[in-house]
């Protein structure tokens, strides 16, 4: 089976620092206004969280979304250059920005809201899974930075992968499962 | 236009040390291209688990660093005070500025009437203490900076109980730990580098309970959160207190053995009973009564000492004097704190406090984490006072995974007074020091003597201190000179005869950081050039010295300044890090015993080697015994009824105090200030959500928008804090609070500033 590299992403662990939110912007130039990687809290804000129920019984959690890799990706279908396609040997979406002409449909299948449009450029951005670190120790700059070691990334098709262990001893769910994308970021239960 | 390619291209990486006051203390790696920072990573540690970093600090890298408001030259204001008209001038004329300035004080009023401030701006040991050895230097008051934090109320009762003002549990090695009873520390916030650590004990099966008037990140993440009334953490602790020893689960022998609440006490004068009240000849040994032969001996005569007894002596002039022991007085007042009274104060259950003691108790090793807003009260002496009481009384102190913590860690250990004396006075020269939460009152009245001139550096001073509003309107007319070392123009800045810019983390080169709650020293190393005209604290003194022509002993090479600071440390942990990794790889172990455990040798540096929980030195003030001391101004007693609300400012995920709210990466993730109100509090003001309001009291106010949250209870306001004045459309929340006085704490130590000791009240605007 060829390699499916995916997130896992242990919402028992993020604390919404948005210290990620930063370094991916940092690692890829991206522009005031725009992200490849947001955190949202539980009522799916960015900025101006606030807990869910009523005192005292609140609860608050934090989900780091980006681009979900997903296995059968809409916004690969829905563009019509080719600028974005599933990489065969690790299952990451790529996105080739001189192909892009600025449709914007990529956005509007993405069921994530993972795709922003970069103004200045006049096409379609978002997350590699900082594929250019690949060849480093393969961790996505967000993965490096968390303070909390809450955001995992790895090949979920190895057995033997940190991933995989987290995936088979942890209660995990994706996210819009239902519109069959097969997302490749993985939540561990808050 | 910036490329869309990621950062690949880089000259260099270099490994440094990102060190505000957040105590994280991250080593990071700068990557470097044409003398810009690109971007910034964790750097490696001897150990793994210890790399860390934060949004705050590689925000601070992209964007502190070359910000619009950064200062680039020496200037000197070119108008009135406050006016914003500056001149650029060189180094050699600022410091001729400066120089006239001082000698002019000194000639009329002596030289301590030039005075210095630092406040907690960089951890790096030379950047910091340069500025006293400067103080020292010429003769000049130094304002220590302990309690204008608002954190020394804690260091204080640490300092009285054990003799020591820190001490932690090593929460990187926590795994073993059952249960931790956390009070306000909010650790995911303000010290999310080491809430991986607790992550990992609580997958290994610890539970955490946590105490805090608001629903923190820290708070979310537990299996337990109680929601205590603000400043009422005294009163929790004291019903701790009562249920553990009614329900009989508190370790006798331990507190017979390592606690002064067996020695016998005096009923009318609280003083502790010695040998010598009994016999002429005799000695100072507090006097004890002994189990075996049933009669009062000497502690030191004896292994068994009751815990309570009682009865009377006849002194010298025949009178005869009741005693008793320190644990029965102390269990009269702790007997009248139950769990319902405490409830009726706390808002609270009693059965929540109930089981609490008897999860405390039972789940071992069991540890309580004190966090500094609990302390944050007038009297926060006692909220720390009444949690090491609880924790001793368990037999807690000194064990792995258990004992009672708050920061630990080599910054700890320089500021708790282990600091480098011989350094810090060149040539051996001393000056003076005075409180730093005294200085407004100093400056004003001229008592104990006049202050006539005030440089201050690494200081929020216009919004982190109480005092700006009065500094501005009374205190600056009295001061010939004010000079201001930063490296942006901070809202104080702006008031200075003369600003001096200093380097940021990532242009200064060789300086000492050691960790903030870690074990270890890292070493600070030049990632860019300095900007503009920047240059570091020390060289800036240095400058200065050499302008008066008294520069003898400024002399020292940075990186051999480093090497000779830790070899002749007084604190053999920092002569023996291993000097050759630390210039190598730039960190080096802190060579202690790990799982650090404080004072696990059970020896404590007091008066009476024990653990000190009956304070004879405090009897005057009432405070022999420990008691619930209210805060100074209590809504819910009704001493303001027309202020009934609290305001937290609390510290959180997106800025160190006032460093980061200025930055664009910051302000994406953090737009505004927002007040946090309750329905209830807002519905009865007719505040609806994202009103504009004003908060307000006696000494001042702010306008803010207002969002109605769940996480806070009625009585109770919450804000972020760090922000400037510029955020404001009016005033700023550091307006509404002031320093009250505490007899207590000045005899230990200095006053702490009790800086959410204020009543409020809050309306649309």
């Amino acid at each position: 089976m060829s390699a499916q590299m995916g997130f896992v992403i242990d919402l028992k662990r993020c604390i919404g620092c948005d210290t990620c939110v930063i370094a991916c912007k940092v690692e890829h130039n991206v522009t005031t206004g725009r992200f490849r990687l947001k955190v949202l809290d539980s009522h799916g804000e960015q900025v101006f969280e606030k807990p869910v129920g009523n005192f005292p019984n609140l609860s608050q959690y934090w989900v780091p979304t980006m681009c979900h890799h997903c296995v059968e990706a809409p916004c690969a279908s829905a563009c019509p250059t080719n600028t974005l396609w599933r990489r065969d040997d690790d299952g990451i979406v790529m996105l080739d920005v001189d192909k892009c002409i600025g449709c914007q449909r990529c956005a509007e299948a993405c069921p994530y809201d993972a795709i922003s449009f970069d103004e200045v450029d006049g096409s379609a951005d978002k997350c590699s899974a900082c594929a250019h670190r690949i060849a480093g120790d393969g961790r996505p700059a967000c993965a490096v930075v968390c303070p909390t070691r809450a955001i995992h990334f790895g090949d979920v098709n190895d057995p033997e992968s940190k991933v995989s262990k987290l995936l088979a001893s942890r209660v995990h769910q994706v996210l819009a499962e239902g519109k069959g994308a097969k997302p490749q970021i993985y939540y561990l239960e808050p | 236009m910036e490329s869309r390619a990621p950062i690949q291209d880089f000259d260099r990486i270099v490994r440094t040390v990102c060190s505000p006051n957040c105590l994280g203390t991250c080593g990071v790696n700068a990557f470097v291209k044409d003398d810009k920072i690109v971007k910034l990573e964790p750097a490696s540690f001897p150990e793994e688990g210890f790399e860390r970093i934060c949004l705050k600090g590689i925000a601070m890298a992209m964007e502190r660093v070359h910000h619009d408001d950064r200062l680039r030259y020496p200037m000197i204001r070119a108008g009135e005070r406050g006016q914003g008209a500056w001149r650029r001038v060189s180094w050699d004329e600022a410091y001729a500025f400066i120089a006239d300035n001082l000698r002019r004080v000194s000639e009329r009023y002596g030289t301590r009437s030039n005075a210095w401030y630092n406040g907690s701006g960089n951890y790096a040991w030379r950047s910091r203490m340069s500025v006293k050895r400067m103080a020292n230097q010429m003769g000049g008051t130094h304002f220590t900076s302990g309690g204008l934090t608002s954190d020394l109320a804690g260091h204080l009762a640490f300092m009285a109980a054990f003799g020591a003002s820190s001490g932690a549990n090593d929460l990187a090695e926590a795994k073993g730990m059952r249960y931790m009873l956390n009070i306000g520390k909010n650790i995911a916030d303000t010290g999310h580098s080491e809430m991986h650590f607790l992550f990992d004990a609580m997958e290994a099966g610890c539970k955490l309970v946590v105490v805090d008037p608001r629903f923190s990140k820290t708070a979310a993440k537990a299996d337990e959160w109680v929601p205590v009334q603000p400043g009422t953490d005294t009163v929790l602790a004291m019903a701790l207190i009562n249920c553990v020893i009614t329900a009989g689960l508190v370790d006798v022998p331990y507190i017979c053995r390592y606690t002064n609440l067996p020695f016998l006490v005096r009923c009318d004068t609280g003083a502790v009973l010695r040998e010598r009240d009994f016999s002429l000849a005799g000695s100072a040994s507090p006097m004890v009564w002994d189990e075996a032969n049933d009669k009062p001996v000497p502690v030191t005569d004896t292994d068994m000492p009751r815990l309570s007894a009682s009865g009377s002596y006849d002194c010298q002039t025949g009178e005869a004097i009741a005693f008793r022991t320190a644990y029965d007085l102390s269990w009269e007042n702790w007997q009248r704190c139950t769990p319902e009274y405490a409830a009726s104060i706390c808002g609270i259950t009693a059965e929540q406090i109930r089981h609490i003691a008897h999860e405390y108790t039972t789940m071992k090793p069991a540890s309580i984490w004190l966090g500094l807003g609990p302390q944050r009260y007038n009297n926060g002496h006692n909220m720390f006072r009444a949690f090491i009481t609880l924790g001793a009384l368990c037999g807690n102190i000194g064990k792995t995974n258990s004992g009672v913590s708050f920061v630990d860690g080599g910054v700890t250990r320089i500021l708790g007074g282990g600091a480098n004396h011989e350094w810090l006075r060149p040539g051996g020269k001393v000056g003076h020091s005075l409180s730093g939460t005294a200085m407004m009152d100093i400056i004003l009245s001229g008592e104990p003597y006049p202050i006539k001139s005030l440089w201050i550096t690494a200081s929020g001073f216009a919004v982190q201190t109480p005092y700006f509003k009065r500094f501005r309107q009374e205190a600056l007319a009295k001061l010939d000179l004010f000079v201001v070392t930063d490296n942006v123009m901070t809202e104080a800045a702006e008031y200075a005869d003369v600003v001096l810019p200093c380097v940021s983390y990532y242009e200064d080169d060789w300086d000492i950081v050691p960790g903030g709650e870690i074990w270890f020293v890292q070493i600070r190393r030049r990632a860019i050039s300095p900007v503009g005209d920047s240059r570091n604290d020390y060289d800036i003194f240095k400058g200065l010295c050499e302008h008066l022509g008294d520069a003898e002993h400024w002399q020292l090479d940075p990186k051999e300044d480093c090497r000779q600071i830790l070899a002749r440390h007084p604190l053999a942990m920092f002569r023996e890090v291993d000097w050759d990794m630390l210039a190598r790889d730039g960190v080096a172990r802190i060579p202690i015993k790990r799982p650090h455990v404080p004072f696990e040798d059970l020896n404590f540096n007091t008066p009476s080697g024990r653990i000190e929980l009956y304070q004879e030195q405090f009897a005057s003030q009432g405070e022999a015994l420990l008691v619930n001391k209210e805060a100074a101004e209590l809504p819910w007693r009704g001493t303001r009824a027309d202020l009934p609300m609290r305001l937290i400012t609390y510290k959180h995920a997106h800025s160190v105090h006032s460093i980061h709210t200025i930055l664009p990466s910051v302000r994406e993730m953090l737009p505004e200030p927002r007040l946090e109100i309750s329905q209830a509090d807002a519905d009865a003001r007719g505040i609806a959500d994202l009103d504009e309001v004003l908060v307000y009291n006696d000494r001042g106010q702010f306008r803010v928008r207002a969002t109605i949250s769940q996480s806070v209870t009625p009585g109770v306001l919450a804000m972020t804090e760090g922000w400037w004045r510029r955020h404001f459309t009016d005033g700023h929340p550091s307006d509404l609070s002031y320093i009250p006085h505490n007899e207590v704490q000045a005899r230990i130590g200095e006053v702490n500033w009790a800086a959410w000791d204020f009543g409020c009240n809050v309306r649309k605007a």
